[in-house]
This record gives C-alpha cells, sequence and structure tokens, in this order.
C-alpha cells in the first residue's frame, strides 16, 4: 500500500507542445549562383569542365624560386 | 710576378698595415693581377677608412665571383654603413634573404659598372613584393644598360648578352602573367636567334601563341626544340604543348603518341634526375664525351644545354683565375702570412664549386619536378583522349584514331612575310628556326 501511494505522489503531467505552423516568404530568398533550368545540363558541359582540368600555363611563378637562388 | 715581390709583400704585410695601411697594399697586389687577394685587402682598407680609387673597386666587384661574398661573413660589418664595397654587402644580404636591406644598398649605388645586375637584382625583388610596375621599370633599366655596357675579356659579350636575355625574359613573362601576350611576343624578339639563352623562350613564345589563339605557330614553336642542334633544351612542358595542341584540335592519336614517348623517353629516366651525387652532375657538365649509359646520356643532354649558361662560365672562369693565383702565392707558402692567403684562397674556391654543384643538383630536382608536373599533366590528358575513345566506341567506330598530318608542296603556299614551312621532317634551317608553324585543320566537329 505504501509503494501505490508513493507512485501517485510522484507522478509528472507532462506537456507536448506542437510548433506553430511557419510562413516562409520565397520571395525574399537570395541564391547565389546562376539560374539554370534541367535542360542546361548537357554532356558538353562537363566535356568543357574536364577540359579546364588540363594544365595550361597561366604565368611563370613555379619558375621564380630556381631564378632567384641561382643568379650566378 | 716575380717571387720576390711577393715575398716582400707577405713579409712586411703586419708592418706595412700599421705604417702605410691596407690600400697601399691593396695596390701593390692589384696591379700584380692578384684580384681575389686584392678583395681581401679591401675589406680591411674600407673597415680602417682608408679611400681606394673608385675603378678598381669596381673591377674587384665585377671579376671576384659573387659566391666569394655570399659566403663572406666579415661583409656584414658593413650592413649598417655605406662603404664602397656596397655591392658585395647587398649580394650577400640577397641570398640571405634579407632583401630590404639588398634592395636599400642597390638603390644608393648609383655610378655602378654593375648596373645590369644591379638591376636584374632589384627586378627579382620587386618580383617577390609583387611590385609589378617597378619589376617592369628595373628589368627594362637592366636590358638598357646591358647594351651599353663595354665588353671586356673579363665580362665577354656571351656574358653581358646573357643576362641582357634573362631581364628580357623576366619582362615577357610580366606581360604573360597579364595576358597581354602580343606584347609578351613583341618583348621576346629582342633576343636574337643566334644567342645561347634563345631556344629556352621557345616555350615561352609557344604558350602566348597558344593564348592568342595562334595554335599553328604555337605547334610551330615547339618543334621547333626538334631541330638536332636544340633538342638539348627541350623540357618536358614543350612535349606536353605539342599534346595539348593536337588534343584540342581532335588529333587523338597523335596525343596519345606524344604521351607514349614521354614515357619512354623522359619518364623512364626521372629517378636518375632525382638521385644523382653532385660530383657526378660536375663531371657529366664539364665532360666533352657522351657518356655510355642511357640514363647518364639523358642527364648529359640536359645539362648540355647549361653549358653557355652564365653560371657555368662564371664557375670555370673564377676557378682559373684562383688556381693562378693559387699558384703564385703557393711558391711562398713557407711564410706565413702567405699561408693564411692561400687557406682563404682555398675556402673561396671551395665555395665557388659548391655553390656551382647546389647549383647543378638544384637544376637536376627541378628537371625531376618537371617531369613529374608533367607527368600528371599528360595523365589527365590522355584520360581525355581515352573518353574520346569511349565515345567512339558507344558510336560502333573503332577507337584507332587515324590522323595522319596532311602536307602541302611548299609551291602551294602564297609567299607572304608570315610564311609558313608547313611540313617539318627533323631537318632546318638555321635562319628560320622559330619561325615554323606546323599547319594544322580543326577536326573537331562543331
Amino acid at each position: 500500500m505504501s509503494s501505490v501511494s508513493y507512485a501517485q505522489t510522484t507522478r509528472r503531467v507532462t506537456k507536448i507542445e506542437y510548433k506553430k505552423r511557419q510562413k516562409i516568404d520565397l520571395g525574399a530568398l537570395m541564391i547565389d549562383g546562376q539560374l539554370v533550368s534541367p535542360g542546361d545540363f548537357t554532356v558538353d558541359d562537363e566535356k568543357a569542365k574536364a577540359s579546364e582540368l588540363l594544365f595550361k600555363r597561366k604565368n611563370h611563378n613555379d619558375r621564380l624560386r630556381i631564378n632567384i637562388e641561382y643568379v650566378f | 710576378m716575380n717571387k720576390y715581390l711577393l715575398i716582400a709583400i707577405f713579409i712586411i704585410t703586419p708592418a706595412l698595415a700599421n705604417a702605410k695601411g691596407y690600400a697601399d697594399m691593396f695596390n701593390i697586389v692589384y696591379r700584380n693581377n692578384l684580384y681575389y687577394s686584392s678583395y681581401i685587402f679591401l675589406k680591411k682598407s674600407v673597415s680602417r677608412g682608408e679611400s681606394i680609387a673608385q675603378g678598381k673597386v669596381e673591377k674587384i666587384m665585377d671579376i671576384v665571383h659573387p659566391s666569394v661574398f655570399i659566403h663572406d661573413p666579415e661583409l656584414d660589418e658593413f650592413v649598417s654603413k655605406k662603404t664602397a664595397i656596397d655591392y658585395a654587402v647587398a649580394i650577400r644580404r640577397f641570398f640571405l634573404n634579407d632583401f630590404k636591406t639588398a634592395k636599400k644598398k642597390l638603390i644608393r649605388l648609383k655610378r655602378t659598372n654593375m648596373r645590369v645586375e644591379k638591376n636584374y637584382i632589384l627586378g627579382l625583388i620587386y618580383l617577390t613584393e609583387k611590385n609589378y610596375k617597378h619589376v617592369a621599370n628595373r628589368f627594362k633599366r637592366c636590358v638598357r644598360f646591358a647594351s651599353k655596357r663595354r665588353y671586356t675579356h673579363l665580362k665577354p659579350e656571351s656574358y653581358v648578352k646573357t643576362f641582357k636575355n634573362r631581364c628580357v625574359q623576366q619582362l615577357a613573362r610580366i606581360y604573360f602573367a597579364n595576358k597581354d601576350y602580343k606584347r609578351t611576343l613583341k618583348v621576346l624578339d629582342y633576343v636574337r636567334k643566334d644567342d645561347y639563352i634563345w631556344p629556352r623562350f621557345l616555350i615561352d613564345r609557344a604558350w602566348s601563341y597558344y593564348w592568342l589563339g595562334e595554335t599553328e605557330r604555337s605547334l610551330g614553336s615547339v618543334v621547333t626544340y626538334k631541330a638536332p642542334l636544340l633538342k638539348r633544351f627541350m623540357i618536358p612542358e614543350a612535349n606536353y604543348l605539342r599534346g595539348l595542341i593536337y588534343y584540342e584540335m581532335c588529333y587523338f592519336e597523335k596525343a596519345e603518341n606524344i604521351y607514349k614517348e614521354f614515357n619512354e623517353t623522359t619518364w623512364k629516366y626521372r629517378d636518375v634526375a632525382r638521385t644523382i651525387s653532385k660530383n657526378r652532375l660536375l663531371r657529366l657538365i664539364i665532360s666533352k664525351k657522351e657518356p655510355k649509359e642511357q640514363k647518364n646520356k639523358f642527364l648529359y643532354y640536359y645539362l648540355k644545354g647549361f653549358k653557355k649558361d652564365i653560371r657555368f662560365f662564371s664557375f670555370k672562369q673564377a676557378r682559373g683565375h684562383l688556381t693562378a693565383e693559387i699558384k703564385k702565392l703557393s711558391r711562398v707558402k713557407s711564410l706565413r702570412q702567405a699561408q693564411i692567403f692561400l687557406d682563404l684562397l682555398y675556402y673561396y674556391k671551395k665555395a665557388i664549386k659548391e655553390d656551382f654543384q647546389d647549383f647543378l643538383k638544384n637544376v637536376s630536382n627541378d628537371y625531376y619536378l618537371q617531369i613529374r608536373q608533367m607527368r600528371s599533366a599528360f595523365v589527365k590528358l590522355n584520360l581525355m583522349v581515352s573518353l574520346k575513345k569511349r565515345e567512339r566506341l558507344a558510336q560502333g567506330k573503332s577507337i584507332v584514331f587515324k590522323d595522319e598530318l596532311e602536307t602541302k608542296p611548299l609551291g602551294d603556299i602564297p609567299n607572304i612575310d608570315d610564311k609558313f614551312i608547313w611540313d617539318f621532317r627533323g631537318g632546318f634551317w638555321a635562319d628560320e628556326l622559330g619561325d615554323y608553324a606546323v599547319a594544322l585543320q580543326n577536326r573537331c566537329v562543331k
């Protein structure tokens, strides 16, 4: 009996609060980047990207160290 | 110079130093063409504030190999003073990466014979500071002063011209980095084709033509390396550029073959460039005989391209001077003073040799890095060729590309100023080197 009464006194009431509905203004969202349509992802695009990975000399900065260290 | 005069100098050195001063000692030694020994007296007289004729100081600065300045800690005494040997101090500070002091000292040098070297080094310092306006000005000055500089047996035409052309190259590279390719080519035109350094500029020209969209001329420039005379200047990057152009113009088999050729002739020997010892490198560059082993041959020809380099002939010249001075001093080596001088001269000789060996090792390591860099570039290029093959397979076509170059008879080409030579079969015309263009029809289907 004593154990039952102890259980009754310590019972907790749990309140569940649901999140209120949020309103998102899609028009105010800023998106970085270029807007593209699904049709823009073509094989040519992929080829161009892959081609960009090819080494093409744009400057000679990698030759600077040896020029400085060995002038004479 | 006779033995007795030398004996006299070294017997009376300590006494003279107190009575007459080091400036007089300098004059005696200088008169006898002992330039490296003069340098020792020059430092001592500058330290004491004794004056020496400017012309003589200039000559010493000109003759003594820069490695002597670089390895001379006694010069640190003059860092905060304005002295007649500021050029030597500046060179040492430059190589110790103290660019600030080097710059200050060099800018202060107004009337000097070393204006070509001064402006070249100042240009390099501004380059590290990314101050491109000043860089261009300094290299332009270097070119201008080189045209005015008188040639002597100590600084012959080859030395001055090579220095001038280094300045031309640096200037061209600044315009190249700024994407001003037409100006790059215009600047590179200042270098005559009969100049030692000219073949090294072919790759610079080729990239400029490439970015200008003149692929025929670009290809022509790199193909020029195929001339027997210029083979030694061929660098892996030139081969890669050939492959890249062929790929971009849809000559895939050509691109593939160049990669195979690179693997066979260069990549295979890469480890030799990395592991070779400094002594072996020195022996290879001095040797006039072609080595028997293939891997040694590979480096021998690469080093041959540096035989006309400033660093090689200034090393040879300095070694000659020092050997002659040591020989003279050895006759009186029983004298304690002479022995001290001899020790210093041996130290200078060692420093010059070690610096040159370091340079060779660096060149060889740099070659190894270039090979590796180009290998990874080639791997990507080859991947692109494989993609093309896959496309062809998907279309049910053969994966073997057949892209034999089209040749045209010379007579079919109109005689205009920029006449292209259409066919290249390993021969070359010395006066036309560098003006080749390979006629390629773009095969890419648009």
